[in-house]
Formats: structure tokens, C-alpha cells, sequence
């Protein structure tokens, strides 16, 4: 029982266990022990937690993050959903080739090229303040990320028809609005030409572009919620940090030195390509014929630089679609390599110039880019987990010198 | 009255006492007996207030000793149970 009351007593506050610790103690030897006397002694150490924990800190930075967050979500302009409703369907067409159409529909619409016209269309001008800092490529995959989307009607009747929606998000009703329709539009046109040697299929509007009324986004009292919630899970960080600083000093020391390690290990980019075959057997020949020819896949590696190796080439054949796929240590090497293998590609498919678009047996969908930032090491993950491993250390040297400071007590 | 504080100040009140002294007298004037960690919960929360203050010893035990502001606000809180008790003294008796 002596044992159970001086781990008890661990419970208090350090400083509180330096200023009482000694006359406590002298109280439990006078009074005995017991479980009754174990119970309150606990009780009185979470109590006494509770009231060192900094009650006005917290709430001071609650307070202050309440009010910063109500100041952005007022300043956050306002998101509105403009969406329609498309059905295409066709004389005995099963369900999967639809789906098929409607898949291949979407690439060609989201593609960087379809989308980069878009964008930079005089009469939408999107994203105006992004554009103006971030490459374009940035802005079309946070157009294709956050505002945009296309959505197969996941029902699982079968059906000789398939519904899909077509939504985008924008910074005015008008705006959104005008934005869907001229992503209707695209998918009609790509509809037409897709449709040209394939068998006749209907496309049918059943809801025009939404004129929305009400905003989607910003959730100003969740963003408000979140900010009163931050700080007060700082103002806890806070009083953590000042009852366990070796702790807090430990797991910045690890975040410190993990972050400073990762910069040892090399950046590596990753480029890809995208193109589309006539059909999808020729898209495997093409794989098969380029994968299989030992000397260009080594020029390939040798293109993507110094300790590249067949594992950073990659290239696949879904249905149609091919994607190149080249990781290197230099953002240009990568991109270099994988226009080498689109290169590669596009003669194994027997292509010609000057041929006609009735001809053409592939084509190339989202050429290579330079990749701007690296796919790895992602330093943020690894300077988390060097903080977690550095207030392990520190948690685990506290366990060990309590123990030994029980062990001695009770000797 | 079974108010940690009020039971330490009135157990001060008629001299020093350390936590094991207190805890007997408290139970012989009050009948409560208060486990160390309520007893030192009230001491910590009273010292804070300058309320107690410890005296000098050289023994592990450290007495306490009530201060001007403890006797103060003890008497005050005497005064206003004292209200509260004639007051339902008064209300209680037969009309």
C-alpha cells in the first residue's frame, strides 16, 4: 500500500510535490494507510492537475482564435455550386460501355489542354489571382481538385442508360453557372467527335446548369468552431509545454534534427504522361513493343539520369489509355524521360505525320511537364515523426527516472 | 459545515498545527475526518490565499499558522453562517 500511495502521489504537480512532497509524506507515515486513504490521495492529485492547468491561458488563446477564425471565414468569399444532369444512352448499349464513354468523356474534358483553354477563356477568366502567381498547371489541378467534378450515377440497376452530373464551384452563381455550361458544352462536342466510328449513342440534358441561390462554402461557424478549438489546444500545448519543457525540448529537438537529416536524402520528381490508343488491343501491342525493346527502355533509364533504375519507369495500359510514369533525382531528366518514352510510343504505334484524325492511332492527352516540386522526402512527415520519436525518448527517461525514484523511496 | 477551508482556518484558529494535528482536530470538533489529499488540497488552496502561512520548523511535520486575512475572512464567513442559522432558528420555531 506504501508503494500504491508514493506512485499516488506521483500524480501531483512537480512543483507542487518540491513545495509539499516532504510534510505530504510525513501525513501519510501519521496517518496510515489504506484504500480509502489511497482514493483520496488520487483524487487530490487530478484535482490539483486541474487546478494548475492554466484555465485563463487557454481561454485567452480559445478566445483569440475564435475571433481569428470568425475575422477569415467573414473575409472568405463566398462558393457557389452550379450543377447538371446529363443521360446518355444508345440502342442496345450495355451499362459498361456507357460508363466506358462517359469515363473517356471526362478525360478528354479534364484534360490539362481542355482545361488550360477554359481557364484562360476572356469571357470566364478563372482564377484571375492564381493565375497571376502559380504556374497553370497548378491552377488546373486545384480547378480539377477542388471545383470541378464529373459524377457517374453509381446506381447499380442495370440500364441501357447512364446519368452522370456535371458540377463546378465558382465565386459567383453567374460565374458557376456559366462555367458548367461551357463544360456541358465540351463534353458535347467531345461527345460527337468520340462518337464518330463508334455505334450512335443519345445524349440527353436532363437538368440545365443550376442558377444557385444559396452558397456552399464558407461554413462560417464550423470555421469559427475550429478556431476557438485551436486555441484551445494551443493554450493546453502551451501548459504543457511549461509543466514537461524537457519533453517539449526533447520532441523539437528530434523534429529538428529529422528535418535536418531528410535534406540528406535527395529529391526525386516524378513527370507523367497521358495518351489515348484507337482501341485497346493496340494499346497493349504498343506497351508490349516499347516494354520489350531492351535498348530503348536503357536509353529511358539513361535519360532519367544517374541512379535511375527500371523501378522509376513506369507505363501502363488501361483499356485505352496509356500513362508514363518517370522518376528521377532531376526535375528535367524526369520530364526528358518520359517524352522519350511517349516518343517510343507513339513510333510503335506505327503513327505517321500527316495523317488524318480518322487515321490517328494515338494521341497524346497530357504531354510530360517539368515537375515543379519533388514527390519525396516528404520532410514534414519525417520532422513529425522525429518529434513523436523525441517525446518518446523523453517520455520513456521520465517512466525510468520515477521508477527509480519510487524504488529508492520505498527502499 | 463540512467545507475543507473553513474546517483547516477554524482548526488553526486556536494556535499552529501541522496536517496530522489538524486532521485530529478536525474530527474531534467537526466529526469529519479529511484524508490527506483533501487536507493538503485545502492547505495548498488556503496558503495561495495568504490566508495560512507555514511557520518555521525543523521537523518533517510543517505546522501552519491562520494569518490576519485568514481570521478575517474566517470571521466573516462565521458571521454570515451565524445569519443563516438564526434566521432558520427563527422561520423554524412555532408560530
Amino acid at each position: 500500500m506504501k508503494f500504491l500511495l508514493s506512485l499516488a502521489v506521483l500524480i501531483y504537480p512537480r512543483e507542487w510535490r518540491k513545495r509539499y512532497g516532504e510534510e505530504f509524506a510525513a501525513l501519510l507515515d501519521d496517518s496510515g494507510s489504506g484504500w480509502n486513504v489511497l482514493a483520496d490521495v488520487l483524487i487530490g492529485g487530478f484535482k490539483m492537475r486541474a487546478m494548475k492547468t492554466d484555465y485563463r491561458l487557454c481561454l485567452g488563446l480559445g478566445l483569440a482564435g475564435l475571433a481569428i477564425a470568425a475575422a477569415v471565414a467573414f473575409q472568405m468569399p463566398k462558393r457557389f455550386r452550379s450543377e447538371a444532369t446529363v443521360q446518355v444512352g444508345g440502342e442496345g448499349a450495355q451499362r459498361e460501355d456507357l460508363v466506358e464513354a462517359v469515363i473517356r468523356l471526362e478525360a478528354n474534358t479534364l484534360s490539362r489542354t481542355s482545361l488550360s483553354n477554359l481557364i484562360q477563356d476572356p469571357a470566364l477568366n478563372l482564377y484571375p489571382g492564381e493565375r497571376a502567381r502559380m504556374p497553370i498547371l497548378d491552377v488546373i489541378e486545384q480547378m480539377k481538385s477542388n471545383d470541378l467534378r464529373i459524377q457517374i450515377d453509381s446506381s447499380p440497376k442495370p440500364s441501357s442508360k447512364v446519368t452522370y452530373k456535371v458540377s463546378y464551384v465558382g465565386t459567383t452563381p453567374e460565374l458557376a453557372n456559366r462555367t458548367t455550361q461551357r463544360l456541358l458544352q465540351s463534353l458535347m462536342m467531345q461527345s460527337l467527335h468520340q462518337d464518330a466510328d463508334a455505334a450512335p449513342r443519345t445524349y440527353e440534358v436532363l437538368d440545365a446548369p443550376s442558377m444557385p441561390v444559396t452558397p456552399i462554402s464558407p461554413n462560417r461557424y464550423m470555421i469559427s468552431l475550429v478556431g476557438l478549438m485551436s486555441g484551445l489546444g494551443l493554450g493546453l500545448l502551451i501548459s504543457g509545454v511549461r509543466r514537461w519543457p524537457r519533453v517539449a525540448m526533447m520532441g523539437v529537438a528530434g523534429a529538428v534534427l529529422a528535418g535536418s537529416l531528410s535534406f540528406a536524402i535527395p529529391n526525386r520528381y516524378v513527370s507523367e504522361g497521358v495518351l489515348r490508343t484507337r482501341d485497346a488491343d493496340l494499346a497493349q501491342q504498343i506497351v508490349g513493343r516499347v516494354l520489350g525493346n531492351h535498348d530503348t527502355v536503357m536509353e529511358v533509364i539513361r535519360t532519367a539520369g544517374e541512379g535511375a533504375t527500371l523501378k522509376d519507369l513506369s507505363l501502363t495500359a488501361s483499356s485505352r489509355e496509356l500513362r508514363v510514369r518517370v522518376v528521377s533525382k532531376d526535375r528535367f531528366a524526369a520530364q526528358r524521360a518520359a517524352q522519350k518514352v511517349i516518343t517510343s510510343l507513339i513510333d510503335a504505334s506505327g503513327s505517321h505525320e500527316g495523317e488524318t484524325e480518322a487515321e490517328r492511332r494515338i494521341d497524346v492527352i497530357d504531354p510530360p511537364m517539368i515537375p515543379v516540386l519533388p514527390m519525396s522526402p516528404n520532410r514534414l512527415v519525417i520532422a513529425s515523426l522525429g518529434l513523436i520519436v523525441g517525446f518518446m525518448v523523453a517520455i520513456a527517461m521520465l517512466v525510468i527516472r520515477r521508477k527509480q525514484a519510487i524504488l529508492s523511496l520505498s527502499s | 459545515m463540512s467545507d475543507p477551508t473553513l474546517l483547516v482556518l477554524t482548526s488553526l484558529a486556536d494556535g499552529d498545527k501541522h496536517g496530522y494535528a489538524m486532521m485530529e482536530d478536525i474530527q474531534s470538533f467537526a466529526g469529519v475526518r479529511l484524508g490527506p489529499g483533501t487536507l493538503y488540497g485545502a492547505i495548498t488552496r488556503l496558503e495561495e490565499r495568504g490566508w495560512i502561512r507555514p511557520v518555521k520548523s525543523q521537523d518533517r511535520r510543517q505546522p501552519y499558522s491562520i494569518t490576519a486575512a485568514g481570521r478575517v475572512f474566517l470571521q466573516d464567513e462565521l458571521k454570515q453562517m451565524n445569519k443563516l442559522a438564526s434566521t432558520a432558528a427563527r422561520r423554524l420555531r412555532p408560530a
